[in-house]
This record gives C-alpha cells, structure tokens and sequence, in this order.
C-alpha cells in the first residue's frame, strides 16, 4: 500500500532527525543525517533517501510528512537572510517601528547598541488614511500619494513590501485596499497586518507584518521547490509544517504566514511531550529540553500546551500564537568561571559546538558542564552519543582543576558537583518563574526530560524542585521530531475589539465577534489545511482584563450558542483564572473584552505508534563509580536502555545509557520501562 | 519574634552560596513577574515603575529584579526607617509594613513602598520589598504631579513609616483613608492589591529556600553575597586613577523662580573608596525639583556602577564603598517640608554630573549626557460624573554619544526605563487622537560620534481637558563632550485656531479645549568629538535614514552636496 508511512523531519542547525511511523505495523524508526544549511531542500531529500537506504521505507510507501524547520528562526536572527522590506504605515507612525516600546533590557550597561529597525528609513513610506479606535474612518485613503509610493517602491528594488495602519484591527479596510494593489504589480510579496494578527497595539502587529513579508520569498522558494522534489519522487505524498502554535499546516498556509513558523521546531518538542502526558495520564508536566547550549522550558497543564499570544525572538515580538517555551542558558556546553570575589557562576556563556567541551579535545579550554559529568562518572568514554568522539577525562579534570577547583580550594570532584549543582539551581529558578506566571506549584507537576543533555540532569532537578515523577521518553535526542507526528493541523485567529463587560449590547457584541472569526476559521480551513474528509472543530477564547490593566488572561469559551450565559460563564473563568495566577480577583471591577480568538483544527492523520522492545530483560552492565550530589562516590549499576525489557525496574545509583542521550538515577530514584517504552522515574522511598 | 543572629563572618561553600542566590533572585522575579501582569494602573502596567527586591534581616538589599534603577537601594533608606519605628522583634508573621515619605528615606509620594517579613520558625530570615509608583495619590494636580507646589503637604497623601496589615489582611481604616484623598481609588487601591499579594508571595519563596538549607544558612549567605560585591566593586574602583574630577550641569528651574539650579558634584578615589561630594550645589527650589537623600544616592549608584562594572550585583555591598556627601538644605538633599514630587529632574542630574566626572577619570569609558528628564505629561478629563480619567506618558529621548560609538535614539536611558503606551489602546481608553509619534531629525548632539535622537509627538484632544508637565532641558540642552555639541533642547506647544502658544517646561492643570492639538519635541543626547572629524560615510547613512538633514550634514558636519568631504 501506497501510504504506509508518516514521516517526521525535524531541520536542525546541525543534524536532521526523521522518524517513520508505520501504519500496519505500528512501528517506529528514527535517524539522523547531517543538515545541509547552503540547501535545506537537499538535506530534507537527503533524509527521505536515508530512510529509504538505512530504515527500509521507501518514499512510494509515504503518505504524510510533517515537517519542522528552523529556517524562519534561524533568518529572523540572522538578519541577512531576511528580504529587502519595505513598510507602508499611516501617515505620522512611520517611525513606530524604529522606537519600539523604548524600554531596555540591560539596566546598566552603557555601551548597548540596540538592535536597528527591521526596515531602513528610506524604506518606510507614510501614507495619508487614518480610522479611528472604533473604527470609523477619519481620512480617506489617499490614492494618488499611494500611486507614487508604489513608484518609488519600483525604482527601490524591494522584494517584500508590508502594509500596518493604526487600528487595522478594527478595521482592515484600507490595508486591504492597499496590499491588493501591491499584489496585483506581481513585483514583490505583500502582507498587510490585519491579514495576520487583527489585534491591538500597533508596535508589536507592525513588527510582526513586517517580519512576516520579510520571511515571504525565503520560506515561499523553500517550500516551492521542497514540493517540487517531493512529488518528484512521489506525487500523492502530503506535506505539512508545523508552526509555533504547534499545529500543522498546508505549504500554501506556511507561505502566506511564514512568521507563524519562527519556533516550528522546538514545538515539535512540546507536541511530544503533550503526547506523553496523555499516554502515562500526567496531567501536569514540565518539559525541559536540554542541549549543548541552552535548556528549553515549557509547561503543560491539564494535558494542553500553554500557548502564548506573542513570541519574542531576540527582540523582535512576532504577535501570533506560540507555545510557551523559556530558553535559558544553561546547556551541556554552559561554562563555568570564578569572579574575583570567589563566586562561582555558570552559564549563560556557552563553549557551543565550537570549541565545545573540553573533553572533545577540540580546543576548549573552559570547563563546561558535559565535562564535569564526565568526571563524575555519569558520561562515560566508553558510551559515546551518536555522531560524537569518545571524550577523555583527562582534558575535562584538567580545566576543571584549573580554573574552578584550584580557585576555590576544592577536589576536581567537589568542583564538578558545584557545577552540576549550580547549573541546575539555574534551571529551578527558571522553572519557577515559570510557574509563577500562572500561580502553579511545581509538586503538582511530573518532568519531562528530553535532549541530549535533560536526562542527565533531570532526576536532581527534580528532587530540588519537590517533583517526585521524571520521565523520560524512549527517543529523547529525537523528541522534537517524534513530536511532528502528532502535530494536528490547526490554524489561529484572533480579533481585536474592546468591550465592557457592563455594556448593553455586549452579548450581541461577543456573538458576532465570534461569528465573524468562525467565517475566517473555516475559510482558512478550506483555503489552507486542504483537506476536506477531516471535520474542521473550532474552540473559542477571549483575552479578557481588568478595565485599566494592560495584560490580559486568555479563557475559554464554551462550544455552543453565544448566549449570556455562555459570556457569563467565560467572565466567571476570567475572576477564578486571575486568582489563581495573581492571588486576586476583584468581582466587582469591570472587566474589558479585548481580543476574541478562535482556532479550527482537524484530528491529526498520523497513525499512532507502539512501544516495540528489542530485549528480554538482561540487568545491567557492570558497575561503575559515580558522583552523586550531596552524597559523593557511589557504586553504580550501569544500564544500556536497548537490554531493558517491559517492566523492568533500575534502582538508582544507575546510569542507563543510549545513543542519544544519558539518564542518571540518584540513590533514592526507581525508575521502570512502561509499556509505552517510556522509563517512569519515582523519587523519594517509595515507588508508584 | 527574633531576628536570626548572623553568625560572625564563616566561610561557606561557593556552591551552596551561588545556589541560594539563585533562589534569592527567583524570588524577587517571581513578585516583578506576579506584579506586571495583575497591576491595574498603566503607570505600572505599562512603564514598569515599580521594583521588587529582598532584604536581609538588618534590611540591607540583597536581591532585586529591578526595572528602574533609581528604585535601588533607595529601598532600604525607607526600610530602615521603618525598623527604628517597629524593631524586628515586634514583627509578626502577616504584618505589613509601609511608607511614601521622602522625609523617612522615600522617594515622592507616588511610590509607596511595602516591606513584609519572612518568618521560619519564628524567626525573621528576611524581608521583601515592592516599591510601586501609584497613578495618583492626590494633591494639587492629577497623577500628584503639581509642577508648582511649594510644600510637600500640596502634594498629595503622606503615609509616613506605618504598619499597613496585619495576618495579612490590610486596615480597613487605612483602605478608607486613601481612597478618599485619591483621584482614581478602584485602580490605585487594585495595583494595591496586587502590590501585597506579591509581597506574601514572595515571603513563601523564602520560606522554602530556608527550609532546605536551613534559616541560618541563608541568613549567612546573604551576609556573604554583601561582601562578595563590596570586594567586587573596591577592586573595580582600582581602576580609577587616583585623583578628583569635578562636574557640573544645570536643570532649566523649579517650575515657580525659574532660575536656573546647579548640580556641582566633586568625585575623589581615595584607596579603594569613592567619595562624591556635592557641596556647592544649588540650595533647595520652592518649586517640586528638589531630589530627596535616597534618589540622590541611588542615582550616583547607578552611574558608578554603569561606569565601573555593570556586571556587580547592585546590592548593598556593591554601594558601600561610595560615599555620598550631599548637604542638607540644597537640591541634593532638601529639608522637609520642601516639595519634591518632580526629583527626577535634579536626580537625572546627579547621574549625568557623576557619570561625567568619571568619564574624565575613565576618558575611554566617557558618554556624554542623554535628554536627562523624565518627560511627564499628564492629561486628564473629568466624565460628566466627575470621575476622573487621567492618561499619563513618560516621554524619552536620545542617549549621549560614547567615546567609541553614537548613541541610541529614542531609548530610555539613565535612572529609569520605561516603556510606552501603545497609541491604539491609548485612543480606545481616552479622548485623544495621536497625529504624530516618531524620531526627531536633527535632534542629536552632533560630534565625532553623534548624540541619539530625541523624539516628536503631536496629539489633538477631543474633549475639554487638562495639561500638566514636568520637563527640563528645555533652556539647557545635553550638553557634549570633548568638542561634540550639545542636543536640541526640549519643547512644548499647544495650537488653538492655528496660533501657537510655547508651553514653560513645568505646567500644572492648563486647560486645553476639545480640538487643541499639543506638540512635544524631546531631548537629543549630547555628541562626542568634533563633528568635522565624523567619517563621511556615517554622515551619508545619517542623511539617509532621515536623523540629520542635508543642510545640517553640510553646514555642521562640512559634508557638501556631492557627498564629497571638505573637512578631514
């Protein structure tokens, strides 16, 4: 049969991973092959052909690809990949987004250069038109300025051109106007901000639309020719991108929406971890994802992957639905130093993949935190990853003893624990704030951990943050791809539009806010997710506030009729979810209504896979000394994760190696490998 | 209750102590992070004035996640203040503690500021600290900015050093009491609430950082944190060459005399000491310029420490080795009851003069004055109900030029940090239309290296309303450095049937009629250098990206029209 397979193909900086699902037989397979930066196209191609070479699955035999990609992240933060752009705003705001929200980052440091407008002034045009807050037009659209405007942006050489007017939210008339007539020259692409994000605050919406257009040719050549090959190859084949909100989405939906892709990768990572959640029955998780350079923070409660309404990267927000991910600089290649005052930090100075850690013996000569797990024995030279050299202690005791233990008077081992230790109290902060940001208690939460570098580091982690559950999953240096498989096609859409919760008319107000989103939602199901056997299902929200507070709180409205109960309903969540993010509700205050939002979605097609063990059970491999926090040298069980069977359980001390990453279980972990071939980590005496 | 005897100085392992310091910040974090989503008012919600700090148990600062530099520090002259009022051992757990005097270590009276403390077993191991600037606590004009008041009794409600809750709940008295001497009490009172809900918060987090390390040990590490960054900034301070550097800048006058008022500051390394002296300042203004003891030191804080080493953590150790000398009865230190709701005009100062001084010391770390005032402007309009809506926008301008580079445009910079108000939702909430916002060409301080730019905003509004301001630099631009030139100055106009009127600096309660348009040009920074020695090519890409016109690249910068230098 033609469409046995679904496909995951994760694009990395370095590596691309792609995993295969089989339908009949319910199998999976994963691999990973070098990425190709100069023409990605050619590495996606490259890694069907590695499938089919090394894992048996032909392309003819594929009948879905989901596909993430960082090549939309990796553009916004090298700015020189982004196209010529050039902007058209209401006459006055030309310099909206030159100032941005002119708040700092760095309180202190004087010598900081900010970042420069994403478009240069020569290239940003002021038009005569304006409407009002409400939405009324005030000046009618000057045609013949714009007439000259479109010349000029002839004689310019642009290849993008983003149209934003003050409340275009409200009413998107004159960006429609204009940007049609910008299509209609064929010279450029052209994206006007109302087409893409209908809400409030015009710095944020401006930046976005102009990021957007900016993406356009880079991502529309990209997906332009990667179809071109794929049907090629096989011309029934399916092709989907994920985007941030981590859902998926049709080629032609990623080329007019581009900006929606800035963190299609990592979602992939917390679609994955959303999967995990629902298969163990762990309502709350927190998924870390740990590399070389960087831990990646996200959490999931009540099984749903917190999607925020703006991602910042770098500095740019990009005001479209994301999933909630903090990155921090905390990974395996974090380094470690000691100021002058004696205090030890690590972290966010990172040895990267060049040098890397010293103990690849590629030049590093710092200290990083992959080279004091080696010396406390939970890397070892004998179970390299996948793709990497052997590492030599040596080199690692070396520059550990050198610029941390001679400093602070402490063995090599000491040192390395410190590390450890501090690089973890990185990650506690981090989650906390996290959690914070809801009102929610880490104790009620499980971990996930995942990345090279997670499981090294989780079940401490964990244990200083009162969780008493890890998980980690079969494939953790492959989550993210994994994740692509249960990405569900979905497309998000919101409308700005103030309303007071005491005015008359506000019901009818809300029922036709949403109505008018429901027509947008399933318009943009026929016109960009394609496929018309799936049932298209919407949910609705609304960002509603405190009148007076900037900052609103997603909720939920309920499926059904638009009625006052229902609006009553939706406040009452509003009062009950700020109390339990802020620790206050004040009943009496008026609330504000300000952005409806609803997302249509399609059950995902992948088939799901199940857990295929390799091995009987066949106990560990020997014993090893390792260091363990707070209690030093311990005998530890060495494991190798492909020997362990269904049911199995590993006391800690334990490492248990795999190719793609490392777990290490502390004294009082018990870990067992589940059915789903996840290893459930206990902490504490006793097991569940 | 007891407080938690800290035990003479012990060493403690770097990791336990780096570890506790990363609970100490989270904690203070996680009260900014619960404070910015659930504050009410656009003065926090918005511009971020409000920090969150820790303190140890004799109320020296030592976490803080600060958003706005003048708060630092300024914290514990409010706090101790309050322990010589309530001694640590008559706290109990669910008190909370406040004050808005800038005669008990305050900074005006819209930042009130709270303190609560943290007990583990009976004993006091910290307290937490949120100051905030509240939208309005009364007085002469809305948002309590009264630009010509004479005494601090004109400008609005006075909480002196008071206990303000007890088992966490807050007197109904004093709720009853504010409320009514305050314009705009359901938001004032809710950032209120936000601020002692975030306050309890962050007393949990501290609760559990003690209970795994043990109440003792944390008490410890703060006292080692301290002085890790007190030996940080005394080596830094190594790096200026011994001497005395002097500076001296004027503020445009006090919004009543108008005469202009000198800050005059004296910088002296002695070993591994700074002393900053500010004798031969100006004696205090009738007028509400006058900058209380605690801004004073807090903004000589922040320009040591952005010029030595930003990297020192900003707590109380890091301020010990600079002392201030600022003498009673002048500007930099006024007695009570001299009005001081407009500080941020002399503080901005005492940045600048001291960042100055040390430029002079450190010629290739120098950086010439920025637009050095917090631009208030706050318009407000009574409903047919006289409730008052009141919209208040801290305008910002551009930085000076540094000794290697321009400086930014439109960027906060200094004592504070602030965002913007977005104009979209600013029009949805009142009765103004914005007809313009953007950079102000020709604005910068020009110089080898280029002063940043200032910025111009015109607005109309549509109902009868009220103007008050709060601006400077006015009459006395940014000044340059080392042969750069100074910026624009600032201005205000207001056009009714097409006649323009120039407004003061400082106005309080003007009334504009519906359809007067208010025009604002803020502040250049100053520029570095002789402008005749810029490189060409940053001439050309100035006129290009529209900050300095043609006419002023040739008749300034001596570029001529072909783009072909007749200077150097």
């Amino acid at each position: 049969m033609g469409a046995e397979w679904t496909v995951g193909i994760d694009i990395g900086g370095t590596f691309t991973d792609v995993v295969a699902v089989s339908s009949v037989s319910e199998e999976m397979r994963t691999l990973k092959v070098p990425s190709r930066p100069d023409d990605p196209a050619a590495g996606f191609v490259a890694g069907l052909q590695a499938l089919a070479d090394d894992a048996g699955v032909a392309v003819a035999d594929i009948g879905l690809i989901i596909h993430g990609t960082t090549l939309a992240t990796n553009a916004i933060i090298d700015q020189r990949r982004l196209a010529r752009t050039a902007l058209i705003t209401t006459a006055g705001f030309g310099d909206v987004l030159a100032i941005g929200r002119h708040w700092r980052t760095e309180l202190y440091d004087i010598g900081i250069e900010p970042r420069t407008a994403q478009v240069p002034a020569p290239l940003r045009f002021e038009l005569t038109e304006r409407c009002s807050a409400q939405g009324d037009e005030l000046v009618p659209l000057d045609r013949e300025q714009l007439a000259t405007i479109i010349e000029r942006l002839r004689e310019s050489d642009v290849e993008a051109v983003a149209v934003a007017f003050l409340h275009s939210y409200r009413n998107p008339e004159h960006e429609r106007e204009v940007v049609a007539l910008l299509r209609d020259q064929g010279r450029w692409a052209a994206c006007a901000s109302a087409e893409l994000s209908r809400e409030v605050r015009e710095y944020e919406r401006t930046s976005t639309t102009v990021l957007n257009a900016a993406l356009m040719p880079l991502i529309d050549g990209y997906l332009e020719r990667l179809e071109e090959r794929l049907h090629g190859l096989n011309e029934d084949l399916i092709l989907l991108v994920t985007q941030s909100n981590g859902g998926a989405l049709t080629p032609a939906g990623a080329r007019a929406r581009p900006a929606s892709l800035a963190l299609s990768g990592p979602a992939g990572g917390v679609v994955a971890t959303v999967e995990i959640s629902k298969r163990l029955d762990l309502p709350n998780v927190i998924a870390l994802d740990m590399g070389g350079t960087s831990a990646d923070i996200s959490i999931i409660s009540g099984h749903e992957a917190r999607i925020v309404t703006q991602l910042d990267v770098g500095d740019i927000p990009v005001r479209l639905p994301s999933v909630e991910v903090r990155s921090i600089g905390a990974g395996g290649g974090s380094l470690a130093a000691v100021n002058e005052a004696g205090q030890l930090s690590v972290g966010p100075a990172s040895a990267g993949a060049d040098p890397g850690p010293a103990c690849y013996a590629r030049g590093g000569t710092l200290p990083t935190v992959t080279d004091c797990q080696l010396v406390l024995g939970r890397l070892s030279a004998e179970h390299p990853l996948a793709g990497r050299l052997a590492p030599d202690i040596e080199l690692a005791s070396a520059v550990i003893q050198e610029e941390v233990a001679a400093k602070l008077d402490m063995t090599v081992e000491e040192a390395a624990a410190g590390i450890v230790e501090v690089a973890n109290a990185a990650m506690e902060r981090a989650i906390r704030v996290a959690l914070q940001k809801r009102g929610d208690d880490a104790r009620d939460f499980a971990l996930i951990a995942f990345g090279g570098a997670g499981p090294l580091h989780a079940i401490e982690l964990a244990s200083s943050l009162g969780i008493d559950t890890v998980v980690v999953p079969p494939h953790p240096g492959t989550l993210s791809a994994i994740g692509l498989l249960s990405a569900s096609p979905r497309l998000d859409f919101a409308l700005s539009r103030l309303h007071r919760a005491d005015e008359p008319g506000l019901v009818a107000g809300v029922a036709q806010a949403y109505g008018e989103l429901e027509q947008s939602a399933l318009t943009g199901f026929a016109d960009y997710l394609g496929d018309q056997s799936a049932a298209p299902s919407i949910r609705r929200s609304c960002d509603i506030r405190y009148a007076g507070q900037a900052h609103e709180l997603t909720v939920a409205l309920a499926d059904g009729p638009v009625d006052e109960a229902a609006v009553a309903d939706m406040l009452e969540a509003f009062h009950v979810d700020h109390e339990r993010s802020y620790g206050f509700a004040n009943r009496d205050d008026l609330c504000e209504l300000v952005t409806f939002r609803a997302f249509v979605s399609a059950d995902t097609r992948a088939p799901a896979s199940r857990y295929q063990p390799r091995a009987d059970g066949s106990g560990g491999h020997g014993v090893r000394v390792v260091h363990e926090l707070g209690r030093g040298p311990q005998d530890a069980q060495i494991y190798d994760r492909a020997d362990l069977a269904v049911g199995d359980r590993v006391s800690g001390p334990a490492v248990i190696h795999q190719v793609d990453a490392t777990t290490f279980l502390p004294d009082s972990a018990t870990g067992r490998l589940m059915e789903t071939g996840d290893l459930v980590v206990s902490l504490g005496a006793a097991t569940r | 209750m007891v407080a938690s005897k800290s035990s003479p100085v012990q060493r403690m392992d770097p990791v336990t102590l780096a570890v506790i310091g990363h609970g100490l910040v989270a904690a203070a974090e996680q009260m900014a992070v619960s404070v910015e989503r659930s504050a009410r008012s656009q003065v926090v919600r918005e511009m971020l004035d409000y920090s969150t700090a820790i303190f140890d148990p004799r109320g020296r600062i030592v976490a803080q996640s600060a958003q706005i530099p003048i708060h630092l520090n300024s914290m514990s002259h409010s706090l101790r203040a309050l322990l010589a009022r309530f001694p640590l051992e008559q706290m109990q757990p669910g008190d909370v503690y406040g004050t808005n005097d800038p005669y008990a270590g305050g900074q005006h009276l819209p930042d009130l500021q709270t303190f609560a403390p943290v007990f583990v077993d009976d004993v006091c191991v910290a307290l937490t600290g949120i100051l905030m600037h509240h939208l309005d606590v009364g007085g002469r004009a809305a948002a309590s900015y009264g630009a010509d008041v004479t005494e601090i009794y004109q400008e609005g409600f006075r909480v002196p050093p008071l206990r303000l809750a007890e088992k966490g709940v807050v007197y109904e008295t004093f709720l009853a009491l504010f409320g009514a001497n305050i314009r705009v009490p359901e938001k004032t009172l809710g950032d209120f609430s936000s601020q002692i809900a975030a306050l309890t918060l962050g007393g949990k987090d501290i609760e559990r950082v003690a209970h795994r390390y043990g109440a003792d040990t944390v008490v410890r590490a703060m006292g080692l944190i301290i002085e890790a960054s007190e030996r940080r900034m005394r080596s830094a301070l190594a790096q200026v060459p011994e001497g005395v550097y002097r500076a001296e800048d004027v503020v445009d006058g006090d919004g009543i005399d108008n005469d202009p008022v000198t800050v005059k500051v004296a910088v002296e390394r002695v070993g591994d000491e700074l002393i900053v002296d500010f004798t031969g300042s100006s004696p205090q203004t009738r007028g509400p310029i006058n900058c209380p003891i605690a801004p004073t030191e807090s903004s000589v804080y922040f320009a040591v420490t952005a010029m030595l080493d930003p990297g020192i953590p900003p707590d109380e150790g890091s301020y010990r080795p600079v002392r201030v000398i600022a003498p009673e009865g002048t500007v930099v230190n006024p007695r009570h009851p001299a009005p001081v709701v407009g500080r941020n005009v002399v503080a901005h100062r005492v940045g600048t003069v001291v960042m100055t001084a040390l430029g002079k010391a450190l010629p290739e770390r120098a950086i010439a004055p920025y637009y050095g005032s917090s631009n208030v402007f706050v318009v407000s309009a009574y409903s047919a109900q006289g409730k008052a809506n009141v919209h208040i926008e801290i305008e910002v301008g551009g930085w000076g030029a540094r000794a290697w580079s321009d400086g930014p445009d439109c960027l906060s910079a200094g004592i504070h940090n602030l965002a913007n108000n977005p104009i979209e939702l600013v029009e949805n909430d009142f009765p103004l239309r914005m007809l313009r916002y953007g950079r102000r060409p020709d604005s910068g301080g020009p110089g080898r290296y280029r002063g940043g730019l200032g910025l111009e905003r015109s607005f109309e509004v549509l109902e009868d309303c009220e103007l008050s301001t709060q601006l400077d630099r006015v009459i006395y631009p940014a000044p340059g450095l080392d042969g750069g030139h100074a910026g624009a100055g600032a201005q205000v106009w207001v056009e009714r049937d097409g006649a323009r009127q120039e407004l003061a600096s400082k106005i309080v309660s003007h009334r504009l009629r519906a359809g007067d348009r208010v025009t604002v040009l803020t502040q250049g920074g100053g520029g570095f250098g002789d402008p005749r020695e810029r490189e060409r090519a940053a001439i050309r890409r100035d006129v290009e990206e529209r900050r300095v016109s043609a006419e002023r690249a040739a008749s300034i910068y001596g570029l001529d029209e072909r783009g072909v230098s007749d200077g150097r």
